[in-house]
Order: structure tokens, then C-alpha cells, then sequence
């Protein structure tokens, strides 16, 4: 199999992951399909060397937490985009989470949305995220810390707006269970 | 709110998940433009009064089936990926020596120069994007503009007062960039995909030329007083390529993917009838005084008749022809073939092909100078630059660049 093949075939098994990932980054799916595919670009160039280490998943979602974070500080001025909504039924969570959720998550700052989707979405562990980000593990923490705070601040009555029992129940627990660690 | 439920949260958030694009494929796509500049390394320009600016680009093509390259873009096969700055190197004509190589940003990708000829302006990176302004007479470097991700056309307006630098493969925009202040403006969106650009001679209109998501590609006027893009005027599949007539009537695209040469009334923004030139065309020239335009495809370049759209009888020249530039006097035309490395001369008055000259491996571009009496080929592999005389036709001994030379520019 030619260099190139290999890597089409990773880009394929890899990119619906990536693409998801992108979009908790930046809230928007044509923004994330150009963020993933920005990425898969960077990879694509130096695949010989990525392929031998054996962690092209893991690095490549290092790739694109560090294109959006370059990306935002970079463009910290623009707007952020927001696409129409797909109609598309599906029945599983009720529209209202989506949107209180994307909302809640757009207000985070850059670093600090990238730590909440790595930690809780990629259930990576703090150091993986400190390595990710290039900074200490004390700076995860208190990055979580403060997004984790926000994010409770917007969803606190999320349960209210929205009729979802996925969300309910775990909902009235309240606010101060997550660890911030 | 406890990790359980945000994960869950997150996830809803993740709802109505829209059908993917073929981002796989297009990353490929991106991703060889990126190789493709970061294997670019150095150029060429000269101080003294006909100075010429080469920047080494060697371009991939043809991976996947599908023409990547832009118009400068031999097959090149190297995977050694040097992760130094790239390099501008100039070239006396006088001399025909190399001078004092200018250091510019990583990655570079097309040069333009203002119509004065002082300065010239080099796009590079990828994501960023950037712009370098290169006084022409000093070598000085000026600070970098940063425009919008894989740059990929750059013009400066005849006025000289305004260069245009398309950029983005999903989400097109066109930067513009002030040559007095060497600042951007506010980026104008434009298609997804946009290859090239081009200014009508009163300045009034640019093309910007858009290889779409799909391949199929679109032209889109800008009014360069307001910034404002017209309608999209439909060419056909993979265009890579415009020429216009001097008198900015007609502007002709060449579209590689569909074998034609789409021309686009600029007086109506519409588009003509598409010339069937057979495979290719990969790149185009217009003879000065705008009767004849050259698609150079696969094996061959077919003369159109700008008054009547109407293809010749190909013309055959050797190999993979790739490149192409007609002397200032219009009577001949050089195509450049990437393999065997030679450069066909094209009597324009016959559209008669004449003995082929040899030059060093790999030809990928070509450039004249203005007074007409020197061709430049940049020859990627030999990592040099092979002046061919006007009108004996006869290659000079090759001008060692330091790598991969692709891109050549000529400053009057």
C-alpha cells in the first residue's frame, strides 16, 4: 500500500471523530469540516513520520486542538459562524439541549472549551490534555475549573428549557459533583 | 452536572449531525498543496535593471486521478522534506549569475510584481497565510501580511495600488492588500476553492478564478471599487488557469478536468460556448496583440482565434508540456515539457512547432524577459535555472539555485 493510500484510509476511519470534535471546538459544521480538514492536511505532510510512531489518532487530535487554538488567537475579533439548522428528524435529544448546550459552550473561552471537550467529550486524563496543550497540568485544572463553572452557570436550569429525560434526572443532582482534578 | 452528564450533554450537542463531505478526500487534496510548498525552497530574482524572481515550488499532480497542481506543476517524485525557511534568490540578466538569496517565510506560492517593477510580493504559508513585500532594487524583506489559509492566487492591479490574494480549498476569500501601507483589508468571500486571479486593464473588475468543492469551477467577478462580488459565471471541471486580452474583453479559462477553454465576455460576465482543445488544458498564453490564445494539454497546444473562438489543428510538441510564454513581440511561443526536459519554440505566424531545445531536468516554468532576448526555465531537478537565447534558441549553461526552483517571475 502506497504512502498515500494508507493515509486515505486513516483519513477516512479518522475524520467523523475529528469533524465531531471540531464542531464542540467551534460550534459550527462547515467550520469543522474545514478545521478537520486543515488537520488532516497537517498530518498528510509529515505522515511518514507520524505512521512509524504509531499514534496518528492521538496526534491528530493534538493537530486540531492547536489549529483552532492558533485559529482564535489569530482571528480573535471574527464572529463566529453559525450554519442553519439541518432538518433532519431524529428523535433522540430534544433540539433545546443542542442549543443551550453549543450556547453555553460558546461562551467559553478558546482554551478553556478546548479543555472541557478534551477532558469530557475525549475523556483524556489532565496530563494528556496538559501535554496536548503544551501547559502544566495546574493550568487544566484551573481552566476546567473556570469553564466548568460558567458552563454550570448557563445549564444550571437547562432541565427547565428542555424536556429531555436523557438530561433530567442527572440534572437535579446539581452543580458541585464534578471533580475538578 | 457530573462528568456522566456532561459527556452526554456534549454529545446532544452533537445532535442532527449534518451528512459529511468528503473531507477525507479533500484533506489528501489540501495536504498535497501543503507538500507541495513545503518541499518548495528557493527562488530566484535579480537586483540589476531586468531582474527576474524565481521561488522554488516543486508541484505534485495527478494523485487520486485529479490534476492538483497548479499551473506550475511537474510530477515530482522527491520525498525529502526540508524543514528550513524558503529562499528568493535573484538573477542578473546582465550576468546570468545568481545573487544574494533573500530569506522569506515558509512555503512560498505565487509572486507578483507591481507594475513599476520595484516590488514584489510573494505569497507562502498555509494556514496562515502570508504575503511578503520584496523591494526589488535593495533585496529588502518587508514585514509579512497575514491573509487568510493555503494562499494560492496572488495580483497586483494595474494601478499597482492594490494587490488581490485568493486563498482557502473549502471557503474561498480574496484579501485585499494595500501596496502603500502593506495592510490588509477586509477579506471579500468568495467561492470555496479559488485558484487565481486576474485584473481587467482599466482595474476596474478582478476574476477570481474557483475551483469549487466539487471540482467544477466558477469565475466571480469583484468591482475593486467596492469590493463586491458579482455573480458566478460557470466554467467547466478543474480550471486552473485565465488569460485575458489586452483590451479586457474576453477573458479565456482553461479547464483541465473537462478538455476545454471556457471565454467569459467581461462586458456581460457571461460565459461562451467552451472550445474543445482535447485533454488537458494544464496552462494558457495570449499572444500581446490578443488574436491567439495557447492551451497547452497533454502532448499538444492548440492556437484559438480570439475573433472567432475557434480551436486550430494541435500543435504536437514533446512529452508532458506544462508550462508556456510568448516573446513580447508575439512571434513565438515556448512550451516548457516536464519530460524529456526540453522547451519547444512555436512559430506563431505557422503554429508550427520548431526543434526542441534541451534544457536541465525538470523543467516546471518559464518566464521572458521584456526586452525579449532571454527565456528563464526553472529546472526543479537540476536545481537550476537554464536561460535560453532569443532568437538563436540555444540554451545557456544552467544557473545553480540552491533547491527546487519552480516559479519564476520577471521585474522590469
Amino acid at each position: 500500500m502506497s504512502s498515500e493510500e494508507e493515509f486515505a484510509n486513516f483519513a477516512a476511519a479518522a475524520s467523523p471523530r475529528l469533524r465531531r470534535m471540531a464542531f464542540l471546538l467551534c460550534g459550527d459544521w462547515h467550520a469543522a469540516d474545514d478545521l478537520a480538514q486543515t488537520t488532516l492536511a497537517k498530518l498528510f505532510v509529515s505522515w511518514r513520520k507520524i505512521k512509524r510512531q504509531d499514534a496518528a489518532h492521538a496526534y491528530a487530535a493534538r493537530t486540531l486542538v492547536n489549529t483552532y487554538l492558533a485559529d482564535k488567537r489569530l482571528k480573535r475579533n471574527e464572529e463566529i459562524l453559525t450554519s442553519k439548522l439541518p432538518e433532519r428528524s431524529i428523535q433522540l435529544p430534544a433540539p433545546e439541549t443542542r442549543i443551550v448546550v453549543l450556547g453555553a459552550l460558546a461562551t467559553l473561552p478558546p482554551k478553556g472549551r478546548a479543555v472541557i471537550v478534551l477532558r469530557y467529550w475525549a475523556d483524556l486524563s489532565v496530563d494528556q490534555v496538559a501535554d496536548m496543550l503544551g501547559c502544566s497540568p495546574g493550568n487544566v485544572k484551573s481552566q476546567s475549573a473556570r469553564a466548568l463553572g460558567k458552563l454550570r452557570a448557563v445549564l444550571g436550569d437547562i432541565r427547565t428549557e428542555s424536556g429531555s429525560p436523557e438530561t433530567h434526572g442527572k440534572e437535579q443532582r446539581g452543580a458541585g459533583e464534578i471533580r475538578h482534578g | 452536572m457530573d462528568e456522566t452528564s456532561l459527556r452526554r450533554l456534549l454529545d446532544a450537542a452533537l445532535a442532527h449531525e449534518p451528512p459529511m463531505e468528503p473531507i477525507a478526500h479533500r484533506s489528501l487534496q489540501a495536504g498535497f498543496r501543503l507538500r507541495r510548498r513545503r518541499r518548495a525552497r528557493n527562488a530566484t530574482a535579480s537586483i540589476a535593471a531586468a531582474a527576474l524572481i524565481a521561488v522554488a515550488v516543486p508541484a505534485l499532480s495527478g494523485a487520486l486521478g485529479h490534476p492538483l497542481a497548479g499551473p506550475h506543476g511537474p510530477t515530482d517524485a522527491a520525498t525529502a522534506y526540508v524543514e528550513n525557511g524558503s529562499i528568493v534568490t535573484p538573477i542578473s540578466e546582465t550576468t546570468n549569475q545568481p545573487g544574494t538569496s533573500i530569506r522569506t517565510s515558509r512555503y512560498p506560492g505565487p509572486i507578483a510584481i507591481t507594475p513599476d517593477g520595484k516590488t514584489a510580493y510573494l505569497a507562502s504559508g498555509t494556514t496562515p497565510g502570508w504575503v511578503t513585500p520584496i523591494t526589488i532594487a535593495t533585496g529588502a524583506v518587508g514585514r509579512s501580511i497575514r491573509v487568510g489559509d493555503f494562499p494560492d492566487g496572488l495580483a497586483v492591479s494595474p494601478d499597482g495600488k492594490t494587490a488581490y490574494l485568493a486563498s482557502g480549498t473549502t471557503r474561498g476569500w480574496v484579501t485585499p492588500i494595500s501596496t502603500a501601507t502593506s495592510t490588509a483589508g477586509q477579506p471579500i468571500k468568495v467561492g470555496s476553492n479559488p485558484r487565481a486571479v486576474v485584473f481587467t486593464p482599466d482595474g476596474t473588475t478582478a476574476y477570481v478564478l474557483d475551483q469549487g468543492n466539487s471540482g467544477w469551477g466558477s469565475v466571480i467577478p469583484i468591482n475593486v471599487a467596492t469590493g463586491t462580488p458579482g455573480k458566478l459565471i460557470k466554467v467547466g471541471h478543474t480550471p486552473m488557469v485565465m488569460a485575458m486580452t489586452p483590451n479586457g474583453q474576453t477573458l479565456y479559462v482553461a479547464n483541465s478536468g473537462s478538455g476545454t477553454v471556457t471565454p467569459i465576455s467581461t462586458g456581460t460576465n457571461r460565459a461562451g460556448q467552451p472550445i474543445n482543445v482535447g485533454t488537458g488544458p494544464v496552462a494558457i498564453a495570449m499572444t500581446p496583440d490578443g488574436k491567439m490564445v495557447y492551451a497547452v494539454g497533454t502532448g499538444t497546444v492548440t492556437p484559438i482565434s480570439t475573433a472567432t473562438n475557434t480551436p486550430g489543428p494541435p500543435i504536437r510538441v514533446g512529452g508532458e508540456p506544462q508550462a508556456i510564454a510568448i516573446t513580447p513581440d508575439g512571434k513565438t511561443a515556448y512550451v516548457v515539457s516536464y519530460q524529456p526536459s526540453t522547451v519547444t519554440p512555436i512559430s506563431t505566424a505557422t503554429n508550427t512547432a520548431q526543434r526542441p531545445i534541451k534544457v536541465a531536468a525538470g523543467p516546471a516554468s518559464i518566464a521572458i524577459t521584456p526586452d525579449g532576448k532571454t527565456a528563464y526555465v526553472t529546472c526543479s531537478t537540476a536545481h537550476a535555472v537554464t536561460p535560453i537565447f532569443i532568437p538563436a534558441n540555444t540554451a545557456g549553461p544552467p544557473i545553480k539555485v540552491a533547491h527546487r526552483p519552480n516559479i519564476i517571475a520577471i521585474a522590469p
